[in-house]
């Protein structure tokens, strides 16, 4: 275990992608534990980790998010937003938050918020007069809305990882998502106060504001068909999420005709690779699984851990200073797929609910997100707005603090998860 | 040299092809279910079926892409401020072991499916298990391939003083 473990972070050092570097650690493993005749067991598990309907519901996620970008669905969206919070003070800050909130209830991830939003959002707010840095920042920091409200890759795949229900978790959510939002939103409130930002001087007429309202309509009704076929048992995930493209099939080819047929084999591959890269580490932490089970790995960890923290706030707090670390050099589906295995039953057998440790261990991992030295949403802010990441991290200083305030109260309010969930009778 | 290279570029275009059929596939399968349950009441029992095991070989298939591609990035931190030579060297390494890794994977996976696979029957579809596993040593031979040519391209980048581990920077 110990040759394992030295192995594991020599090879993360040298570079080599997580996937393979556990199915390297993982098929040493096997081999000292069996020798040649477990090395059966490798791809056996793989097909196993892989051989899942629940987490089908991802590949067409993205799917949607390729198409929806493809048959520019966002500027209708991005219009909506402005329509509703452009004449506040500082009004584009806020259509950036607002924007980013309703392009994640159809995309999921954060990535694909910066690299589609991101351009648009802070192009416009840099015309207005916004400082750029401020611009960027904002954008970054609005992006983790994207990670947190359902449709969420990164919950969906703690649901499949850690085996807890997808319309639950999706549920629990929801809370925090808008409190998230409602925090950037005073953030941006207090900051408008204090540089005097520009707000949109007319306002839109009544009919104006119906025909965008109308135009957006159709791109805004898809999280109701995933969210309201999900929870209301009509549909499983994968169903409602593989509805979900049908319908923006239909909308983008049909009644808008924003997309052309030529476009969607485009879609269909960027989707299926980028399903690929995250499958990988699904398949490949399956046969780590395996070792994790046998060798009784949460238990011990647990053990040793409940004499440091005896009660569930402290469990948490220790465990979520692990996963900040963790974030900030590692992808956050991939830092999931490998540890939700080994720390859900920990925090489980310290008095952690499952569906409250998902949310707190999601957005701990999700924040890494955002920071150097390794930060995906850092990175493509940076070659959206031409800014360095040092200049852009600066200005994000108060939005890390806004995200440490508000993963303290997940931390140490289970109801802000818990109480939807309960209320719909899917926890008790 | 260059024959490997064209036929590595040739098996690209094929994964590439295989991905997208593939997740259309997928697509198909769980919309036919949908439709079955909700148009027509007759409760179909392959589309999931078949889906999963489409779903098992996009994931193979497409790791293939992913790796020509450079989409699956590891951390990159320590080895960014090593010399051009030896963060060429450290690349090679680390794509040596990513082979090793896939020649044991393509192995045993070719014999799960040919030892196993014809004793076993699918649940759903009742067809030969053959087909659910032949994409894992069929996906890890195409990675293997392109594992062979990211390392040459990734090469001729470091005797050009760029980086191996990130795409071309246009010049």
């Amino acid at each position: 275990m110990a040759f394992a473990a030295i192995a594991f972070v020599f090879l993360m050092l040298v570079g080599i992608p997580i996937a393979f570097v556990v199915g390297l650690v993982s098929m040493w493993l096997m081999f000292d534990a069996g020798g040649a005749q477990f090395l059966l067991l490798v791809p056996q598990r793989v097909f196993a980790g892989l051989n899942v309907f629940t987490i089908m519901a991802i590949p067409f996620f993205f799917l949607a998010a390729e198409l929806m970008t493809v048959s520019k669905a966002i500027e209708d969206i991005v219009k909506f937003a402005d329509a509703i919070v452009g004449r506040l003070r500082g009004g584009l800050a806020h259509v950036n938050v607002v924007a980013s909130a309703f392009f994640s209830t159809m995309s999921g991830s954060a990535l694909a918020d910066i690299a589609t939003l991101g351009s648009i959002e802070i192009r416009a707010m840099e015309t207005m007069g916004y400082d750029k840095r401020f611009a960027t920042a904002l954008t970054v920091a609005s992006s983790i809305i994207g990670a947190i409200i359902p449709p969420s890759i990164i919950l969906m795949l703690y649901a499949g990882v850690a085996q807890v229900s997808v319309a639950a978790i999706f549920l629990a959510s929801i809370v925090p998502g808008l409190t998230l939002i409602v925090l950037l939103m005073a953030v941006v409130v207090f900051m408008a106060r204090k540089y005097n930002f520009p707000r949109r001087e007319i306002g839109y007429s009544p009919r104006e504001f119906l025909v965008i309202s109308i135009n957006a309509a159709l791109p805004l009704a898809m999280p109701i068909i995933i969210l309201g076929g999900i929870l209301s048992g009509i549909f499983t995930a994968t169903e409602a999420a593989a509805v979900a493209v049908a319908y923006m099939l239909i909308v983008g080819l049909v009644i808008k005709r924003t997309l052309k047929i030529s476009d969607i084999p485009g879609c269909l591959l960027r989707a299926g690779v980028m399903t690929s890269v995250i499958f990988m580490v699904l398949a490949t932490a399956n046969v780590f699984g395996w070792f994790i089970g046998i060798e009784r790995i949460p238990e011990s960890i647990a053990s040793s851990l409940i004499g440091v923290a005896s009660d569930p706030v402290m469990l948490l707090l220790l465990i979520v200073g692990v996963l900040l670390l963790v974030g900030m050099f590692m992808d956050s589906g991939a830092a999931l797929i490998v540890m939700a295995p080994i720390l859900a039953p920990v925090a489980v057998s310290g008095g952690v609910h499952p569906i409250h440790f998902g949310i707190v261990m999601s957005l701990a991992l999700v924040i890494g997100l955002t920071t150097p030295p390794v930060g995906p949403c850092l990175f493509a802010a940076a070659s959206v707005s031409k800014l360095k990441i040092e200049t852009i991290s600066r200005a994000m200083l108060p939005f890390y603090a806004v995200q440490l305030v508000f993963l303290l109260i997940l931390i140490l309010v289970p109801e802000v998860s818990l109480a939807l969930p309960r209320l719909a009778g899917f926890i008790n | 040299m260059s024959a490997f290279m064209k036929f590595a570029d040739l098996l690209l275009v094929v994964a590439r092809l295989l991905t997208i059929l593939i997740v259309a596939g997928m697509l198909f399968s769980v919309l036919v279910g949908v439709f079955f349950r909700f148009v027509m009441p007759i409760s179909m029992a392959w589309p999931p079926e078949a889906a999963r095991f489409l779903m098992v070989a996009v994931t193979m298939i497409g790791a293939s892409v992913a790796i020509r591609q450079l989409d699956h990035v590891g951390i990159t931190l320590l080895v960014d401020v090593l010399p051009a030579r030896l963060r060429g060297a450290v690349y090679i390494f680390g794509n040596i072991m990513i082979a090793v890794f896939l020649v044991v994977f393509c192995w045993f996976s070719w014999r799960l499916t040919w030892e196993m696979g014809p004793r076993q029957i699918s649940s759903s579809l009742g067809v030969n298990m053959v087909f659910a596993y032949a994409s894992m040593p069929v996906g890890s031979a195409m990675m293997l391939i392109q594992i062979v040519a990211v390392s040459i391209e990734g090469w001729q980048r470091t005797l050009q003083k760029q980086s191996p581990f990130s795409p071309p920077s246009p010049v």
